[in-house]
């Protein structure tokens, strides 16, 4: 199914490749949401990868890769160039609507830790942040993030690490500071 | 291992993604450090809080107008600064960047003789048939520098002091029999030539001159200078002058003798150095036809010199650019 529709996207017009669009939009803006940090620049990121894909579509080989992992590197790279600081107090967590409660692993986790947790997120250098993203929220092995990213395998392993570390750290320290309190990480 | 060693591989542990000897090595570790055990523990809690976190993102959507902006911009053909850019953003082009510049610079270099020279031409100057001799007539070779031994026309000699040891050496041997002579003789001694060891003149230390005249000769006659009439009574002995090749120039003889029973003859070698050497070519002129050589202008202005092989190397980097394997993305 992939490959019949990579075909028609590939020699198609715009009109199979809107089925393309269709398909891929949502994760290609929820990668981009969480490496910019603010919805108008995960639109600008979602523009640009869409319309460099248009114009190398022909170049990409599904026999050589899958298409999301096209996708992620791209998304990535789009990222990466725009540089540009997340917005997270302001925008980051707007449209997300997260259960008041949760139950975990280790218990209760509130909105407020949600926000916490992805405040700390976003104090990371995008070189972390993406990796984290990429393993935790799209589920890619390292070998996978190690394609995306273009970066050795053992840069991954060390990468995911230490932005769990730092993570962490942050994390703790903002989540001491607030009153309403809750176990930590 | 070490709890260092522990905690950088305590992601990939839980994540999964260490091999089977990593594994082994890190749980023999963990089995007897307590102190990894809580790292791995807080480590673990924060991985499931992220991916709590992230999932929580499933309800953002883009804005539904992202599409009719990527179709407008996908139906406007690209501009030659967006297709320049994209070209730019090649990574076989950003890789041929560096061997173009290097083609560039070398070409320049060579050119400017840097690596090496390469030889100019001299400037060529316009020949008229009337310069070439006529057919059968030997076109004479000029001599850029006459040497001092075939100069003619050396300026008058000082007198020489008579029993100055710089005098050229002249030898008169006696003829077997005396004869009387009278009359002026005309004696032109030009200096000898100069040695190649040797300072110039006739004066050299190194060419002690060595006089040997006759008995009735007291003195030699000074260069340059016409002797004094010779009387009748004096008994001259049959001028036999040999004259050293490298050290005297005799000239045509100019001696007047009376009677004339005096006979100088001049060494040879000295005609042979006076005389320029004359090359015999024969070459067919063409009646009255100007020859001009092409003029060929070979000097190329400085700031050309590099943009002659700047086509050069932006060839290279476009063959280079066309090998190599085009990358996805």
């Amino acid at each position: 199914m992939s490959g019949q529709i990579g075909y028609e996207w590939q020699t198609g017009g715009i009109s199979a490749f809107e089925a393309f669009f269709r398909q891929y939009e949502r994760l290609v803006f929820k990668n981009a949401y969480l490496l910019t940090g603010t919805r108008e620049e995960a639109d600008d990121v979602l523009q640009e990868v869409f319309v460099s894909v248009w114009k190398s579509r022909r170049t990409f080989d599904p026999a050589k890769g899958k298409v999301t992992t096209w996708l992620h590197r791209i998304t990535v790279n789009k990222c990466l160039e725009m540089n540009r600081k997340p917005k997270v107090k302001t925008t980051l967590l707007e449209g997300i609507d997260p259960p008041a409660a949760e139950i975990t692993d280790e218990g209760l986790f509130s909105r407020q830790q949600y926000e916490k947790l992805l405040e700390a997120m976003n104090t990371l250098d995008s070189r972390h942040r993406a990796v984290l993203v990429l393993r935790y929220f799209n589920d890619l092995s390292y070998e996978e993030i190690s394609q995306a990213v273009g970066i050795p395998l053992g840069t991954v392993k060390s990468r995911i690490n230490n932005g769990l570390k730092m993570l962490r750290g942050r994390f703790s320290l903002g989540h001491e500071g607030c009153a309403s309190g809750g176990e930590g990480l | 291992m070490t709890c260092s060693n522990v905690n950088e591989m305590l992601a990939a542990y839980l994540d999964g993604e260490t091999t089977g000897e990593e594994r082994s090595r890190i749980e023999n570790h963990l089995s007897a450090c307590d102190k990894c055990i809580g790292e791995l523990k807080e480590l673990g809690a924060t991985q499931n809080s992220l991916r709590q976190a992230l999932k929580t993102f499933s309800k953002v959507e883009p804005s539904p107008a992202v599409w009719n902006t990527i179709r407008e911009r996908l139906e406007t053909p690209d501009s030659f600064w967006e297709k320049l850019s994209r070209l730019l953003n090649n990574p076989g082009v950003r890789m041929a960047m560096p061997v173009a510049v290097l083609v560039f610079l070398a070409a320049g270099l060579m050119w400017k003789g840097v690596i090496f020279s390469i030889p100019t031409l001299p400037a060529l100057t316009p020949v008229t048939t009337s310069d070439m001799p006529a057919p059968g007539h030997p076109a004479p070779v000029p001599i850029p520098t006459p040497l001092p031994s075939q100069s003619t026309a050396l300026p008058p000699l000082s007198p020489l002091p008579p029993t100055t040891p710089s005098a050229p050496v002249v030898t008169v041997t006696p003829p077997a029999q005396p004869q009387t002579v009278s009359g002026e003789a005309k004696v032109t001694i030009s200096p000898a030539p100069e040695g190649p060891a040797g300072p110039a003149g006739p004066a050299g230390p190194d060419t002690p001159p060595t006089t040997t005249t006759p008995p009735a000769a007291n003195t030699p006659p000074p260069a340059g200078v016409t002797l004094p009439p010779i009387s009748n009574n004096v008994t001259v002995p049959p001028p036999a002058i040999n004259v050293a090749p490298a050290q005297v120039n005799v000239q045509p003889p100019n001696v007047t003798v009376n009677p004339p029973q005096v006979t100088v003859q001049p060494p040879p070698p000295a005609n042979v150095a006076i005389s320029p050497p004359q090359v015999v070519e024969q070459a067919p002129p063409p009646a009255a036809v100007t020859v001009t050589p092409p003029v060929v202008n070979l000097s190329i202005p400085a700031y050309l010199n590099y943009l002659i092989f700047l086509p050069i190397g932006l060839a290279v980097a476009l063959v280079i650019v066309l090998l190599l394997p085009r990358r996805k993305g």
